[in-house]
C-alpha cells in the first residue's frame, strides 16, 4: 500500500520524457498534466510572439494544450513533441489572429531594400538603444504575415533548427531558409525606418 | 572575394550551413566589414528581442493549467454524468416498477387465502353492509329478519367454516322476490362457495359454504351496493345489454357486495353484482370465484377504473364466463354449467 502510494506520487517525478509521452498517448491525464508544465512556458511564448497579447496569448496557449490533449492518442512517441506542439500552438495562433481580423501586414518585396540596406543602418541598429530596438523589432514582427512571422519566431525565438521548424510547420527545408531570409529582411527594413537611419 | 547572399550570412549565423561552406564564410566574415556590421546588427537585433522576453508569473500558468484540468477531466465528466444517468434511470425504473407494483396491488383484487377469518372479523365485516342497506330498504322488519339471519350465518360460519348454511326465510322471498318472484337474495363471500336456489313456490334457499381460510363480506339484498353507482346505462329492468348481459339495475338483479376485508387491498373498493335472470339454481364454486377474480385482477393490472365505472363480465348461457366481448371488451371464459344468463357486474367505487 504504501510502495504504490509512494510509487503514484513519484511517478510523475521521476518519469522521462519519452515515459510521460507513453503514458500520455495512453490516457493518461497526470502524465499529460506533467508534459503541459514541461512546455507551457515555452508554448506560452510561441503564442504571445504570434499575438503580441497577453490575453489572446493565453487562450492560445489554453486551446492549443486542450487540443493536444484530444489528439494525444494520435501522437506517435518516435517522433518529437515539440515538433508537434509547436504545430499546434502555430496553427491555433495563425486561426486566433486570423479570426480576430487580419492586421496591417507588410509584405516586403523580397528585393526591396536588400542591396539598399548599407553599413550605415547596421552601424545605426549596433548602436541602437537596446529598448528602442526591442519595440522596433517587436513592431516589425507585428507586420509580418503569419506564416513568416512563425518561422522568424521559430527560429530567432525558439531557437529552431531549420529541420525542426520545417517539421513544426510541415513545409520544406528550403521553404524554412526563403521564408526566413524574407521575414529577417523585412524586420530589418523596418527597423531601419523605424530608428530613422535608413539611408 | 564577393561577398555571400544575405541568406548564406543568415544561414551562417544560424550554423545551418554545411561544415565544408562553414569555414569558407567564418574565413570571409572575418576579412569583411560590411559582412561583419551585417551580422553582428542582425545578432544584435534579434538577440535583443529575444533577451527581452519575460516569463509571466508561475500564478498565470497555474491558472492556466486550472483551466486546462477540467478540459482533460472531459471524459471523466463524461463518465461522471453517464453514471449519475444510469443511477438516477435505474432509480426511476425502480420507482416506477415500485409505484406500479403498488398500484397493482392496490387496484387489484388479492385473494388471500391465508386469512383466517375470525368472529369477530366476519361481524365487523358483515354488520355495516347489513345495516346501510336496511337503512335504504322500506321494509324494515325483513332487513332484521335478514340481519339476524346473516349474524346467525357468521355465527355459524365463524364455528364451523366448512359448514354449509341452508336459509329458509319466507319475508325475505317475498320481499327480495319481484313480481315473478324469481329473484332469491344476494350474498357477498370471498373464497366461499355460494349457492342460489330459487323457486317460484319455495323461500329463497340460500346456501353459504364457507371454507377454510375465508375472506368474507356478505350483503343480502337486491339494492345497490351502499355508495356505489349501480349499473351503465342501458335499458330498464330485465334490459340486456351487449351480449344480452343486464346494463342497469333492476330489481330482479342481485347483486353481491364485496369490500375486501384483506389488508392488502383496502383502499380497493368495488362491488361485484351477479346478475341472474332465471330462476335456475346458480351455484359459484369457490374455484369460480378465484378465477372471477384473477381475472378481475388481470383487467385491473391494465386498466385503471375510476369511481363509478364499472365493469360488466358476461356468462352465457353455455356456462362459460362470457366468451362474447363485454361492455369492456373482455373476453374471459370460466367453464360453469351452472352458469347461466348470468352477468357480473364491477363497480368501483
Amino acid at each position: 500500500m504504501i510502495f504504490h502510494l509512494v510509487y503514484f506520487l513519484t511517478a510523475g517525478l521521476s518519469a522521462s520524457e519519452p515515459e510521460l509521452l507513453e503514458k500520455a498517448v495512453s490516457g493518461n491525464k497526470e502524465a499529460f498534466g506533467e508534459i503541459v508544465k514541461m512546455y507551457e512556458k515555452r508554448v506560452f511564448r510561441v503564442a504571445r510572439r504570434m499575438c503580441n497579447c497577453d490575453d489572446d496569448a493565453w487562450d492560445i496557449t489554453q486551446e492549443a494544450f486542450i487540443k493536444a490533449m484530444k489528439a494525444m492518442h494520435n501522437f506517435k512517441v518516435e517522433y518529437r513533441f515539440f515538433t508537434w506542439m509547436y504545430r499546434i500552438v502555430t496553427n491555433t495562433a495563425i486561426n486566433f489572429s486570423r479570426s480576430r481580423g487580419r492586421r496591417s501586414e507588410v509584405e516586403f518585396d523580397e528585393g526591396y531594400g536588400s542591396g539598399g540596406l548599407t553599413s550605415t543602418a547596421d552601424t545605426a541598429i549596433k548602436e541602437c538603444n537596446r529598448d528602442l530596438l526591442v519595440k522596433a523589432v517587436q513592431k516589425a514582427i507585428e507586420q509580418l504575415s503569419p506564416a513568416l512571422r512563425i518561422v522568424f519566431v521559430l527560429r530567432v525565438d525558439q531557437e529552431l533548427s531549420y529541420e525542426e521548424i520545417a517539421e513544426s510547420l510541415g513545409i520544406a527545408t528550403g521553404t524554412v531558409m526563403s521564408r526566413l531570409n524574407r521575414a529577417r529582411n523585412s524586420v530589418k527594413i523596418f527597423v531601419v525606418n523605424e530608428l530613422g537611419c535608413a539611408p | 572575394m564577393i561577398c555571400p547572399s544575405k541568406e548564406i550570412l543568415l544561414a551562417w549565423i544560424d550554423k545551418e550551413l554545411p561544415v565544408s561552406e562553414i569555414e569558407t564564410i567564418s574565413a570571409h566574415v572575418e576579412k569583411c566589414t560590411d559582412c561583419e556590421n551585417y551580422i553582428l546588427a542582425q545578432k544584435k537585433m534579434e538577440t535583443v528581442w529575444r533577451n527581452a522576453w519575460v516569463d509571466p508569473d508561475e500564478s498565470d500558468f497555474k491558472t492556466m493549467r486550472s483551466s486546462i484540468e477540467p478540459a482533460t477531466q472531459w471524459w471523466r465528466r463524461q463518465q461522471t454524468w453517464f453514471l449519475a444517468a444510469v443511477i438516477c434511470a435505474a432509480y426511476i425504473g425502480v420507482k416506477i416498477f415500485y409505484v406500479d407494483e403498488e398500484t397493482r396491488s392496490l387496484s387489484s383484487i388479492v385473494i388471500e387465502q391465508t386469512i383466517s377469518a375470525t368472529h369477530e372479523d366476519l361481524v365487523d365485516d358483515v354488520e355495516p353492509v347489513i345495516q346501510e342497506e336496511s337503512e335504504e330498504t322500506v321494509v324494515s322488519e325483513e332487513t332484521e329478519n335478514m340481519d339476524d339471519i346473516v349474524e346467525g350465518q357468521i355465527s355459524d360460519v365463524s364455528s364451523e367454516h366448512s359448514e354449509v348454511l341452508v336459509i329458509e326465510d319466507e319475508s325475505m322471498t317475498e320481499h327480495y322476490s319481484d313480481s315473478e318472484g324469481d329473484l332469491p337474495v344476494d350474498i357477498a363471500g370471498i373464497n366461499s362457495d355460494v349457492s342460489f336456489a330459487s323457486t317460484e313456490s319455495s323461500p329463497a334457499v340460500v346456501q353459504v359454504a364457507v371454507q377454510d381460510e375465508l375472506c368474507f363480506a356478505a350483503g343480502t339484498s337486491n339494492l345497490p351496493p351502499s355508495g356505489g353507482a349501480v349499473g351503465t346505462g342501458g335499458g330498464g329492468s330485465g334490459d340486456s345489454g351487449i351480449g344480452g348481459l343486464p346494463t342497469q339495475e333492476s330489481e330482479n338483479d342481485v347483486q353481491r357486495v364485496y369490500e375486501s376485508p384483506c389488508e392488502a387491498i383496502l383502499s380497493v373498493t368495488y362491488t361485484v353484482s351477479i346478475v341472474q335472470q332465471s330462476k335456475e339454481t346458480y351455484v359459484i364454486q369457490r374455484s369460480d370465484w378465484d378465477s372471477l377474480f384473477s381475472i378481475i385482477d388481470s383487467l385491473l393490472a391494465e386498466k385503471s377504473y375510476l369511481a363509478g365505472e364499472s365493469l360488466v363480465l358476461g356468462i352465457n348461457s353455455d356456462g362459460f364466463i362470457s366468451g362474447d366481448e363485454t361492455l369492456d371488451g373482455v373476453l374471459i371464459g370460466i367453464p360453469r354449467t351452472s352458469y347461466e344468463n348470468c352477468s357480473v357486474i364491477v363497480y368501483f367505487r
